[in-house]
């Protein structure tokens, strides 16, 4: 269960969002949505506590604030864009890093049994088993990304931060991921908030929707009982509701 | 992670070549047959070899061994440390150097030589004691700075208060020379570096700071592997960055420190070592980081062997040579892998 | 036409202020003995053309050796200002306003008017001439570098006392030199088997000596001994290995800012197995005496004598 009252953070003494509040039940996702710069990052890094924040943050009725970095890392886990990376380390090798919190607890810091079964495992999820002694500097995109959602799956956290890890992949790939976020969040009790920008993708993940705009929480709820013309208009200034019926009637002409 | 092994085995035959070789070769060459057997007789009692004039033995035993061996102590610890600090900080121009080990080093040296002081209890060690203590502190006050200045110990505000810091610490250190110019040549000797005074003595400290120190940062060379993706990953996986950046950096101060106080600041070596070592056996900390002493070792060993022989008598002063040599062979490595990595791309 | 005039007034009262100075002229010198008329020096021992006064009155010594000397032909009274080392050196000069010899501070040096001032080439090691801007004042500066040879030393006693206008008392001074040089040389040339010899100017942490070109190493030759480092040129340090492996069988050493030089020397690790150090053949060497370049490095050559041969020099006084 995760608890935001009047959270409020930001950067260099000046506050970035302002008075966030919402709740998330046992194995409820949410998608987070909104222009540029309203925050969403903001508070994405607030509920992982990579930034300091004021108000109530808690999870499962702990306070996050008082929580040690381990406790968290157990907990949470979160998955930012990364597009790129210059340094040869295996697809097997960066997904066990993954495995850290539960590797350190052994004397010399080894990988259990149980360390390598989980890591092959989420291995397999994401297919990258052929491929896993690669170099990653070599990766395609889309190969990247699954080897950093394999890294963030063998953590074993409960809840996923998604920071728009999509934005430089391809269609495929895009919705691949999403989906399988989608089927993870809908087993044991796990849960996803994911930033998109992208509104149709988001629904792919869940249809707990949250827009924000400069900062503060403009509407939060189903998809079904959020989204109004206008409500979306003043949120981004364009009238998103007539654009998407506009496409959708050019696509299915494709169709036909 | 077969060819790693090969490599791995490469270096550390070319490890003990390095130290026989330098230690054979001087003012008079000792052959290898010579060298076994002023180490029996040393090490099991065993007796000299008849034409082994006992000069000799005292040349290899009491003054090129241990300096070769701290050479080399010296050497691993300088370029484990440039490997740790620069993950650490992820910038690959940082060293303990810039964040103020080698001018609060100066500044307690010269602070000893202009005073005349020695410690009661220390003897000839007060100049490494002070030195160490000055240089350790230096860093230590730019991290508790940066502290004050920044909660989340970000790495720009740590080098931007170490370079200011170890200006400062500098201009200080010009000033008291100014003042007293009849030890600047002293001073500045100090400075250049050198491993000419070092004897066994010298060598059991290096010995009892450095090899633990180096095993100590070992430990953590899977939250080094955590840190190059970036601090807010490393977070996430649960790495206290603030934590592990303190603990990192004294650890590599200390090391530091050590070196400095004992031979004077010796460059190059921290800066480079990791680059190449990077580039020949990848990225994974737990093989970079004991290869970098192998290779800093080794390397280090080779610069003194050249800074006491080429002018003989005299000595050139290591800081240079590690450079001179140093330059050309990083240029050598890291471009010349740099173009087959392209052809392969 | 006044400008022209003024113009030329002023070159002729230049002109006539450079004769004043001239040395061209040999007037009798109004000194203390007769002495026979010598012309004074127009070049000084760096090769600067000099003007150098007749018959100076205040004299400026900026190197303890130059003070010896003058104090040696006895014009010690002529002194109006010394460097900071000489009264070590010299007795009755502490009275004297001393300057410092790496920063000299050239206002009050001007202010003593001097006719003369004896600078050895120590003061201008920053490159550029620190008296320049006394030589620009019309102060007479003349330099004496340290000599690197025993002729040169020679030389340099006579310059300083033909520019003083004793020019017999140079003579003298070198004349008392020479003899006693040769009185050791008559018995240096006669020993066959010649010991080596290894001496320090500077101790450890970096030990200096010498080799060839510096007055210390035909010292050294002279007294019938060989210089370990004679492959060398100039003042040269030396690492601890090379010196051990030179094995030299008498060490000297001229160090006196360490309290028992001789010792450190003889518990030096690693040098335990040298000859010198097993045989006790350790040294100290006066060192006013043998780094002064001028007439008394005799006596540091007759101190390097009796104790590199004890038995052949044991009838030298």
């Amino acid at each position: 269960m995760l608890k935001l009252e009047n959270v409020s953070a930001g950067y260099n003494g000046m506050d970035v969002i302002h008075d966030i509040s919402f709740d998330l039940s046992e194995g409820q996702s949410l998608c987070i949505l909104g222009p540029n710069s309203c925050g969403k990052t903001t508070l994405l890094r607030a509920i992982a506590k990579l930034i300091p924040s004021m108000g109530v943050l808690e999870l499962d009725s702990q306070s996050i604030h008082d929580m040690r970095r381990k406790d968290i890392a157990k907990r949470i886990a979160v998955m930012s864009q990364i597009s790129r990376v210059n340094f040869p380390y295996s697809v097997y090798d960066t997904i066990m890093m993954g495995r850290y919190q539960h590797i350190k607890k052994s004397m010399f810091k080894k990988a259990s049994e149980k360390d390598y079964a989980i890591v092959e495992q989420c291995m397999e999820e994401v297919e990258l088993t052929s491929i896993k002694d690669q170099m990653i500097d070599c990766l395609s995109g889309g190969q990247l990304q699954r080897v950093f959602l394999a890294h963030t799956l063998v953590q074993e956290p409960r809840l996923i931060l998604l920071d728009e890890p999509t934005n430089h992949l391809d269609m495929k790939h895009q919705v691949g991921l999403v989906k399988y976020l989608k089927e993870w969040s809908q087993k044991d009790g796990h849960q996803v908030i994911g930033v998109f920008h992208d509104i149709n993708l988001a629904m792919q993940l869940s249809d707990n929707l949250m827009f924000m705009k400069e900062g503060h929480v403009k509407g939060i709820g189903h998809s079904d009982d959020l989204i109004t013309s206008d409500f979306l208009k003043d949120i981004y200034d364009i009238d998103i509701v007539a654009y998407m019926v506009e496409s959708y009637k050019r696509w299915e002409k494709f169709s036909k | 992670m077969k060819k790693q092994k090969v490599k791995i085995w490469i270096t550390v035959l070319l490890c003990m070549t390095v130290l026989i070789v330098a230690t054979g070769l001087g003012s008079v060459s000792i052959e290898t047959s010579n060298i076994l057997g002023i180490f029996a007789h040393k090490l099991l009692g065993i007796d000299l070899p008849n034409n082994l004039s006992s000069n000799i033995v005292s040349i290899f035993w009491t003054i090129r061994l241990p300096r070769t061996i701290a050479a080399f102590l010296v050497g691993s610890a300088l370029a484990v440390t440039g490997t740790v600090m620069q993950s650490v900080l992820r910038n690959p121009l940082a060293s303990s150097y810039t964040l103020g080990v080698s001018s609060g080093a100066s500044l307690g040296v010269a602070l000893m030589v202009i005073f005349g002081m020695t410690i009661p209890f220390l003897g000839r060690f007060s100049l490494p004691m002070v030195g160490f203590v000055f240089g350790l502190g230096t860093v230590l006050l730019a991290i508790s700075m940066a502290m004050q200045l920044d909660k989340s110990l970000e790495n720009q505000t740590i080098i931007l208060i170490g370079m200011v810091l170890s200006l400062f610490v500098s201009s200080l250190l010009t000033i008291l020379i100014v003042l007293s110019k009849e030890h600047m040549e002293q001073i500045i000797f100090w400075q250049m570096g050198s491993f000419s005074a070092i004897k066994w003595s010298h060598v059991f400290v290096l010995l009892s700071i450095i090899f633990p120190g180096i095993l100590f940062l070992m430990y953590f060379t899977q939250e080094l592997d955590i840190m190059t993706f970036g601090e807010e990953q490393a977070i996430s996986v649960g790495i206290d960055m603030r934590r592990m950046k303190i603990v990192l950096i004294s650890a590599s101060a200390l090391l530091t420190g050590t070196a400095v106080a004992f031979v004077g600041i010796i460059g190059f070596i921290d800066l480079i070592a990791p680059h190449v070592v990077r580039k020949i056996y990848g990225a994974s900390h737990r093989i970079v980081v004991p290869m970098s002493a192998l290779f800093g070792g080794a390397f280090m060993t080779i610069a003194d062997l050249v800074s006491r022989t080429i002018i003989s008598p005299s000595e050139l002063p290591i800081g240079a040579v590690t450079t001179l040599i140093g330059a050309p062979f990083f240029a050598y490595v890291y471009f010349n892998r740099r173009s087959v990595t392209k052809k392969n791309a | 036409m006044m400008k022209y005039l003024n113009k030329i007034l002023i070159v002729a009262m230049f002109l006539f202020t450079l004769t004043a100075c001239s040395t061209q002229e040999s007037e009798p010198i109004q000194s203390q003995a007769n002495q026979p008329q010598q012309s004074l020096p127009t070049v000084d021992r760096a090769g600067n053309p000099v003007e150098i006064p007749k018959d100076a009155q205040r004299v400026i010594s900026f190197a303890p050796s130059i003070t010896q000397v003058i104090d040696e032909i006895g014009l010690r009274d002529k002194l109006v200002a010394v460097d900071s080392q000489s009264p070590n050196y010299v007795k009755g000069v502490d009275e004297l306003p001393q300057f410092d010899m790496m920063t000299p501070d050239l206002e009050a040096l001007a202010a003593l008017e001097p006719d003369i001032m004896f600078v050895s080439g120590m003061s201008s090691a920053k490159g550029d001439n620190p008296f320049q801007q006394l030589i620009d004042m019309d102060v007479c500066v003349v330099t004496i570098p340290s000599s690197t040879s025993i002729e040169g030393v020679k030389e340099d006693n006579q310059f300083i006392a033909d520019s003083l206008g004793q020019h017999e008392k140079g003579i003298q001074i070198n004349k008392d030199m020479q003899e006693r040089m040769d009185a050791i040389a008559a018995i240096g040339s006669t020993i066959e088997e010649q010991k080596t010899v290894m001496f320090e100017i500077a101790a450890l942490p970096t030990i200096y000596s010498f080799g060839q070109e510096t007055f210390l190493h035909e010292m050294i030759e002279l007294i019938g001994a060989k210089n370990v480092f004679e492959d060398q040129a100039g003042w040269i340090s030396v690492n601890e290995e090379a010196a051990i492996a030179a094995n030299p069988d008498i060490i000297l050493t001229s160090v006196n800012y360490i309290e028992d030089s001789v010792g450190e020397i003889l518990a030096r690790e690693g040098w335990e197995n040298m000859k010198a150090i097993q045989n006790q053949e350790v040294y100290y060497i006066d060192n006013g005496k043998s780094s002064l370049s001028n007439h008394h490095i005799v006596e540091a050559l007759e101190e390097m004598a009796k104790k590199v041969y004890p038995e052949e020099y044991a009838e030298l006084k």
